[in-house]
């Protein structure tokens, strides 16, 4: 963004740098764009259409019906209503969890707060599909099947995100606390009036990814759910593949509708975004 | 500027998204943990139902054929079930590796449903925890019994009671063969015969390549080519207890060989990422495709009408077809002995006639008995549909075998057909010589 920023004379090798850079990022988004638009054009395609080698790239006759029959499939709506809830509650909580937890191990002092961070870090290490039988059988105990807190719960304490906030946290100087403290600010107080204020865009930016990532989960919801009015979008999707070959175009259709509402978000909290993702130095 | 990098980022962003969604997961390697295979449990059966119960049954079964399935548990319920007392509730549990992934956390947890779905080497690993009801006190009693049981094709049978040849673990459900499914307008318009055997195979694709310069036939799954040819050339692939025999004999080299003629010179080829030749034979960029019968549904032929036949064999006297798809059990996991009656009342319903013309003529999948295929009102059914598979697959009846489903301490009876597979592709693909592929898969394996 800078280099782009720096090139304020128009001299024509400048301007020669200027035509690559677009050229570049034209080049780059249309890439980017690609699967987006592949897949809305899929969605109104034939089957015969969807999987004829060489591909066709427009559908003869736009098929909307396709969207029709794709959201009979499953309680759709249902679905839906419940994906909301779930990365919406879901997300508020992590985000409360993980502000309270990066501040604790930013800025307070308490007997073993980095053996603590280091579990925490080294929990990390762990990939999810090994824990995932043992949580299933911990929430099956606690008889949370088919319920919100099974699907909500398990997932609002992420060491990634209070790695990444505490980082950001430490960043903020020390002096500042002690003149809060001065000015007889108490913890809470200067958490809420100064901390996170400043790290808005982190949190943002958490609060996005852990949304998009409750969005998309598969595996968990499946497993902890047996009741139709308790299950979310992606399980929806598995309902067009079978053993024996799958209705892309079907499915493309679900996947459009299903990602609508996260363009939506997009689209609205697109400055947070970029601004949160270029500062915490994560991409992607 | 930031405004176009705003754009592309998100964009980004998003584009992730759209390939998470769309993701499917890959079967995963089963692991392995080593215990001694439980004994068959002797259950005194309980044949009364005190008071109502509900049993769930697991599935894999997505859109019409899960329709179909709660169909099939409508019916029980309203009259089966209406009379004894008993409600099945289908649950779907996504594909067959959610449901596999689901049923094995759900018998850590203690709180697995009655009856499932399942393929036998999932049935062989649940049984080292020892919840998988034996069926034959169920099946064999006097009153509740099944009384026309021979009348289900052996192939099914057999695979079904493979541990011993006599214990029943489960019965068979939604089943599916290989046929050949060939471009049937361009056939006719050529004069040409289907192929019978192999030999005749290769010729009539030699005719084909050199006619057309497209290959004649294509094999969509090259792990069930090895298995079906390691039968058809006389060897022996695996038995039920884990013991793997195809690299002791010549058949498994036998049969690359034969793949390895045909795709070099481009008669033969094989499907590409998209897993499915249905794709390539509808665009009839390839006239003829093995493949399983339950796909037939997604065979869209762009201007030509196809049929389908059963598979080619080496000799008359060795033709053999595979038998796929999976089956039920029961389980008796913290359930009480009327629960498992009630289940056992369900899957009795499933392999009953009756249930099993529904099942075959609502889906993709083929009887599994010989009265079904035999009676009046299938071969009505055979004058509606377009589907000839209905016909070439049960035609295959009388010599299905099965693969044996089994559970290692270090490996599966997965895990060895992907190493046929491995195995093949390694010789097509990079010319390695069959015995050597052969060797290093199964090297791979122990």
């Amino acid at each position: 963004m800078e280099v782009v920023e720096d090139i304020k004379d128009k001299s024509p090798r400048h301007r020669g740098a200027k035509i690559i850079i677009y050229a570049v990022l034209v080049f780059g988004s249309f890439w980017m764009l690609l699967p987006f638009v592949w897949m809305i054009l899929t969605s109104l395609k034939s089957l015969q259409e969807a999987i004829s080698v060489p591909p066709v790239w427009f559908p003869s006759k736009p098929l909307w019906s396709n969207y029709q029959k794709a959201l009979s499939v499953a309680p759709f709506g249902r679905y839906f209503l419940n994906t909301v809830i779930v990365s919406s509650v879901n997300t508020v909580l992590t985000i409360i969890v993980t502000i309270l937890a990066a501040f604790s191990f930013a800025r307070l002092k308490f007997v073993g707060k980095n053996l603590l961070f280091t579990l925490i870090l080294a929990s990390m290490m762990v990939p999810g599909e090994m824990l995932i039988i043992q949580n299933y059988v911990t929430v099956a105990k606690l008889g949370w099947i088919d319920s919100y807190a099974a699907l909500i719960v398990p997932w609002i304490a992420s060491p990634f995100y209070i790695f990444l906030l505490r980082q950001y946290f430490m960043q903020i100087p020390d002096q500042l606390y002690y003149a809060a403290r001065v000015d007889g600010c108490r913890d809470f107080k200067y958490l809420w009036k100064v901390m996170v204020p400043n790290a808005k865009n982190t949190i943002v930016t958490i609060g996005i990814l852990n949304f998009v990532a409750s969005w998309n989960a598969f595996l968990w919801p499946l497993l902890v759910t047996n009741k139709e009015r308790m299950r979310v979008l992606t399980i929806g999707l598995t309902e067009f593949t079978n053993e024996a070959g799958s209705d892309v175009h079907l499915q493309m259709a679900a996947a459009t509708f299903i990602i609508l509402p996260m363009i939506i978000v997009y689209i609205i909290l697109r400055p947070y975004i970029i601004e949160g993702v270029s500062r915490s130095g994560i991409k992607g | 500027m930031k405004k176009m990098m705003l754009i592309i980022l998100s964009l980004f962003l998003l584009g992730s998204t759209v390939f998470a969604s769309g993701q499917q997961e890959e079967p995963k390697k089963e692991d392995a943990k080593s215990k001694e295979p439980a004994k068959a449990e002797v259950v005194s059966i309980n044949k009364e139902i005190s008071s109502p119960v509900t049993v769930e049954f697991w599935h894999g079964m997505s859109a019409k054929l899960g329709e179909t399935v709660e169909l099939l548990a409508d019916e029980f319920n309203q009259t089966i079930g209406a009379e004894k007392g008993i409600t099945v509730v289908p649950v779907f549990q996504g594909g067959y590796t959610d449901l596999k992934q689901k049923l094995t956390a759900s018998i850590k947890a203690g709180t697995a449903p009655v009856i499932s779905q399942g393929y036998s080497n999932y049935i062989a690993e649940f049984m080292q925890a020892d919840v998988v009801v034996a069926l034959n006190d169920y099946i064999y009693d006097s009153e509740v019994g099944i009384k026309d049981f021979e009348d289900i094709f052996p192939g099914y049978r057999a695979e079904n009671c493979q541990i011993d040849g006599k214990t029943f673990y489960s019965l068979p459900f939604n089943k599916s063969t290989e046929v050949i499914f060939y471009n049937k307008t361009f056939f006719e318009e050529n004069g040409y015969e289907v192929p019978k055997t192999w030999d005749e195979m290769s010729a009539l694709c030699k005719t084909i390549y050199e006619k057309t310069g497209k290959p004649g036939m294509g094999y969509d799954s090259l792990d069930n080519y090895m298995i079906t040819m390691i039968q058809q050339f006389g060897g022996k692939y695996t038995d039920a207890q884990g013991n793997i025999y195809y690299s002791q004999n010549d058949a498994a080299v036998k049969a690359i060989n034969l793949f390895k003629e045909n795709f070099d010179k481009g008669y033969w080829r094989i499907a590409g990422e998209d897993k499915y030749l249905s794709g390539p034979f509808g665009n009839a960029d390839v006239y003829m495709y093995i493949g399983s019968t339950a796909g037939a549904s997604y065979v869209k032929p762009n201007g030509f009408e196809w049929d389908s036949a059963p598979i080619p064999y080496v000799s008359a006297d060795k033709k053999a077809a595979i038998q796929q798809g999976t089956n039920v059990f029961l389980m008796n996991q913290n359930k009480s002995d009327e629960e498992v009656y009630a289940g056992y009342e369900f899957i009795k319903y499933l392999v009953s006639k009756d249930a099993n013309f529904i099942w075959s003529t609502n889906t993709g999948y083929l009887p599994i008995r010989k009265s079904v295929v035999e009676s009046p009102e299938y071969k009505k059914f055979l004058a509606t549909t377009t589907d000839t598979t209905k016909i070439s697959g049960p035609a295959q009846g009388d010599y299905y075998f099965y693969e044996p489903g089994f559970f290692t301490p270090n490996y599966s009876s997965y895990d060895v057909r992907v190493s046929l597979r491995a195995a093949v592709e390694d010789a097509l693909l990079n010319g390695t010589d069959a015995k050597t592929a052969v060797d290093t898969a199964y090297g791979k394996l122990k």
